[in-house]
């Protein structure tokens, strides 16, 4: 086993374990924080006209009677036995409940990410480079930038859905019957305002890396060797912040995780981050639960495949080989 | 375009437009800008609408898609354990109740043939529709029995709501008719059956495959997206004009709105006031409304100060502006109340003077009382309706000017109902689509299991026993008048207005009625409604 395979190895089983105790921590802190909301699964289930004797008998057939460091462990012990749960509001199990909204959350996300990715490595090579190009991409990023999510999706529906030009659906209730793949039309304002979400980060940092990578000394020695500006950034620049640009796109992945939930709530689309802030509302614990511990387990995967590629990418290591 | 306004309907100040006003959340009033602006593009926005999604082909079936606020994932298929509007829909289209509340207020048969009362009226007797459960077999009176008994022996809502019945004293003495004998005797046991809750099943009945006697037939359901049905054919009151029905989910009414106006949906079952006329502007579509019932009630609580004392309360009710209530928070789709409940019932006490708003008079009654202005109140509330925060707020302002310094805390709904219910010092409930005699019942009598104003008045409980068991109609409503008095003069609610059901339709819906006292549109019996061409 070389050198550079040992210290890869060594980081990965390092990054794995980090990862896994962030997972616990995040599953022990979502589970106390619903603990700490008031009000109850069992209220929301009953409504109003609820009387005492009848949260008692609920509370007891949901397990919710038991003492709380009891529940964690009834839900954690099934997790690791690939059980979800059973959510708590319809009775019916977790995976069942969130399967439509999975593939329905996945599929936007997905395409929104094929989409950024190279179009936010695209305008940041073209802002990275001074000139007209830099004046016109850094202002649109600015101003999408100092917008809260929702907005974004807003003004495209203002836009596009029925404000000015009648072009599209202004909501996204998607039919649960079909793939979402099926429904393209009712895909185009959510994915367009993920993009616009996650776009404007994945720009400034890839212009920001290229040009202090232009600023530096081996750029000027072969600047002043008489290489033109675009084979300096494609040739040599570009290559040399694949590392860094990589951990950006893990970054990009997280904002789309994130927009998920303004996104999916301003169009009625069914998904998770829309299952999220019902589950929240109505305190269906288990739900919050395996949502929360999964958009961080997705994370966690996509931030290791960025260390990986910028260990591949590390000249340094490249060198040792 | 027009209002297609149903009878009873409060048209004044409809044509008031105050869109926007008091909106809380910035995505409503984004998404009501974008309708707003769709409809200044003029008839292009509609016509054959371009953006329709999914919409059925013209040959194929008749698909009518309603949009909703909101389905959840606690929609119960079990109409006894329904709460939910997604639960009441599920009920209304599965299944029949014994008895509704029709389109005129009054109840009717419903499942039932008849129901008629003996000579006293603790026995009842009730004969049956010639139905069928949606795997061909007859609906028998076992199948009521066992219904009955299931509420009881489960613990489940409706036991709680009916506690004249007796579970041992209800027999099949055939196959088609039902003998109840009561506990005591109760005028209004026909009425006190039109809930949803109140379901038949079949005596077999299991919630995971829920069949049922209704108008429609489950074909999927995804909790919290979208219920879809198909039309019973074998309906015993005739199959239901359209062949398939989706009930699908929006978080918001704005939301709605928008995709009603994109074709996206052909009826908004809960449409927000303030969005009206950008419904009405939008050609193709229009807004069916009518009065109901309903109502958001603020509840006193006559535990603690200051609503304990009698005075105080009669105060803030002077300090609520009745019709500013209708026509800022509503734009003027709402009936005025008069601090009782149902003027649907016939026995409803319409010789109370219309009380207004008397800012002067409610500061003499606190001062006089020995207080010194203004008295500070605490006003809890959440989004139990979607008007609710806008009404909380407008009385925050009426108040102010009558001596009351109401300080308005909004709270999440789980946490409203959580363990703090019933000890707010005042709150807004939501109430209504309950004769007089259940909302008594409910949430008036010293025994009102829901009583969260803890309000106790001998005389009041006295006239209501002696009113339930009185089966002389005339005689029963001077009873139920010296009742409604009482609560008019000491009582601890406050019933500022009647909400108007407001829904917006596709021109191409057909069949739509109004159903004043029944919760929801069109009392959610979405049977009703066809769709044309």
């Amino acid at each position: 086993m070389s050198r550079t395979t040992q210290v890869s190895t060594r980081l990965i089983i390092r990054r794995v374990l980090t990862g896994v105790a962030m997972l616990v921590t995040v599953s022990v802190l979502v589970f106390v924080a619903t603990q700490a909301l008031p009000g109850d699964i069992a209220r929301t289930i009953l409504g109003q006209n609820a009387t005492a004797e009848q949260l008692t008998q609920l509370r007891g057939e949901l397990g919710l009677d038991l003492p709380v460091w009891q529940q964690y462990l009834h839900w954690a012990t099934g997790l690791l036995t690939g059980d979800l749960g059973t959510s708590l509001a319809s009775g019916s199990p977790v995976a069942e409940l969130l399967r439509v909204r999975v593939l329905n959350s996945l599929t936007v996300v997905l395409i929104a990410l094929v989409i950024t990715l190279p179009l936010g490595l695209l305008l940041g090579l073209a802002a990275a480079r001074r000139g007209p190009a830099d004046v016109g991409i850094s202002a649109a990023v600015q101003t999408i930038l100092s917008l809260p999510e929702f907005v974004v999706g807003i003004v495209l529906v203002v836009l596009f859905g029925g404000g000015l030009f009648r072009w599209l659906p202004p909501t996204s209730p998607l039919d649960p019957r079909q793939l979402a793949w099926n429904q393209p039309r009712l895909l185009i304002l959510p994915i367009a305002t993920m993009v616009l979400i996650a776009l404007p980060h994945l720009v400034e940092a890839t212009k920001t890396l290229l040009r202090e990578e232009l600023a530096s000394d081996y750029v000027r020695w072969a600047r002043l060797s008489g290489l033109g500006d675009v084979r300096l950034l494609t040739g040599y620049a570009l290559p040399n912040v694949l590392g860094p640009i990589s951990q950006v796109a893990g970054v990009t992945v997280n904002y789309l995780l994130g927009g998920v939930v303004a996104v999916e709530t301003v169009f009625a689309f069914p998904g998770i981050g829309s299952e999220l802030v019902a589950a929240v509302a109505a305190r269906d614990i288990v739900v919050v639960q395996v949502i929360a511990i999964g958009i961080a387990a997705v994370l966690l995967v996509t931030f290791l495949i960025a260390d990986l590629i910028g260990l591949l990418t590390n000249p340094r290591l490249r060198r040792s080989r | 375009m027009e209002t297609a306004s149903a009878t009873g309907s409060n048209e004044t100040g409809a044509s008031r437009a105050r869109p926007f006003r008091l909106l809380s959340r910035l995505t409503a009033l984004a998404a009501a800008a974008a309708l707003l602006t769709a409809c200044s593009t003029g008839p292009a926005a509609t016509g054959s609408s371009p953006v329709t999604a999914e919409s059925s082909s013209p040959a194929g079936p008749t698909v009518l898609r309603v949009g909703v606020v909101s389905l959840s994932d606690a929609d119960a298929l079990d109409p006894a354990k329904a709460t939910t509007t997604g639960g009441y829909i599920a009920s209304r289209q599965l299944f029949d109740t014994l008895t509704e509340y029709g389109t005129d207020g009054s109840w009717k048969p419903q499942l039932a043939a008849s129901v008629t009362p003996g000579t006293t009226a603790d026995k009842w007797t009730v004969t049956l529709n010639a139905a069928k459960w949606s795997d061909g077999k007859p609906v028998t009176a076992a199948d009521v029995v066992a219904t009955v008994k299931r509420w009881f022996a489960k613990k489940l809502p409706p036991a709680g709501s009916l506690p004249f019945i007796d579970p041992n004293k209800v027999t099949a003495t055939d196959d088609k008719t039902v003998q109840f004998t009561l506990k005591y005797p109760t005028v209004t046991f026909p009425e006190a059956l039109t809930s949803p809750t109140m379901a038949i099943v079949p005596a077999d009945f299991d919630p995971a495959k829920p069949i049922g006697s209704g108008p429609f037939v489950l074909a999927s359901n995804d909790p919290g997206v979208q219920l879809s049905f198909t039309a019973n054919a074998d309906y015993f009151g005739g199959a239901p004009a359209a062949s398939e029905l989706e009930v699908k989910s929006f978080p918001d009414s704005a939301s709605a709105a928008s995709a009603l106006t994109a074709g996206q949906i052909d009826v908004d079952a809960s449409l927000d006031p303030s969005l009206v006329d950008t419904v009405k502007t939008a050609e193709g579509y229009q807004v069916f409304d009518y009065a109901t019932s309903g109502s958001l009630t603020w509840v006193m609580n006559t535990k603690q100060k200051p609503f304990d004392d009698p005075a105080v309360r009669q105060a803030l009710r002077l300090a609520v502006d009745r019709q500013q209530l209708i026509d800022q928070v509503y734009n003027g789709y709402g009936t005025l109340g008069n601090d009782v409940f149902n003027p649907f019932d016939p026995m409803y006490n319409s010789g109370l003077a219309q009380r207004t708003y008397d800012p002067e008079a409610a500061k003499k009654l606190l001062t006089d009382a020995g207080y010194t202005l203004p008295v500070k109140v605490e006003l809890v509330g959440t989004n139990n309706q979607p008007t609710s925060e806008r009404q909380n707020q407008a009385l925050v302002q009426q108040a102010k000017a009558a001596g009351f310094d109401v300080e308005y805390k909004f709270v999440d709904s789980a946490t409203f109902y959580g363990d703090a219910y019933g000890t707010y010092p005042l709150s807004l409930s939501y109430w209504g689509f309950l004769g007089i005699f259940d909302q008594a019942a409910f949430t008036v009598t010293k025994t009102a299991p829901y009583n969260s104003s803890h309000w106790v008045n001998p005389e009041f409980d006295k006239l209501y026993n002696e009113a339930i068991t009185t089966v002389e109609d005339t005689k029963r409503k001077e009873l139920v008048a010296g009742m409604q008095q009482i609560e008019y003069d000491s009582g601890a609610y406050i019933v500022p207005l009647f909400l108007s059901t407001v829904v917006g339709l596709s021109d191409k819906v057909t069949g739509a009625q109004a159903y004043p006292n029944s919760d929801g549109a069109f009392g959610y019996n979405f049977r009703i409604l066809g769709l044309k061409g």
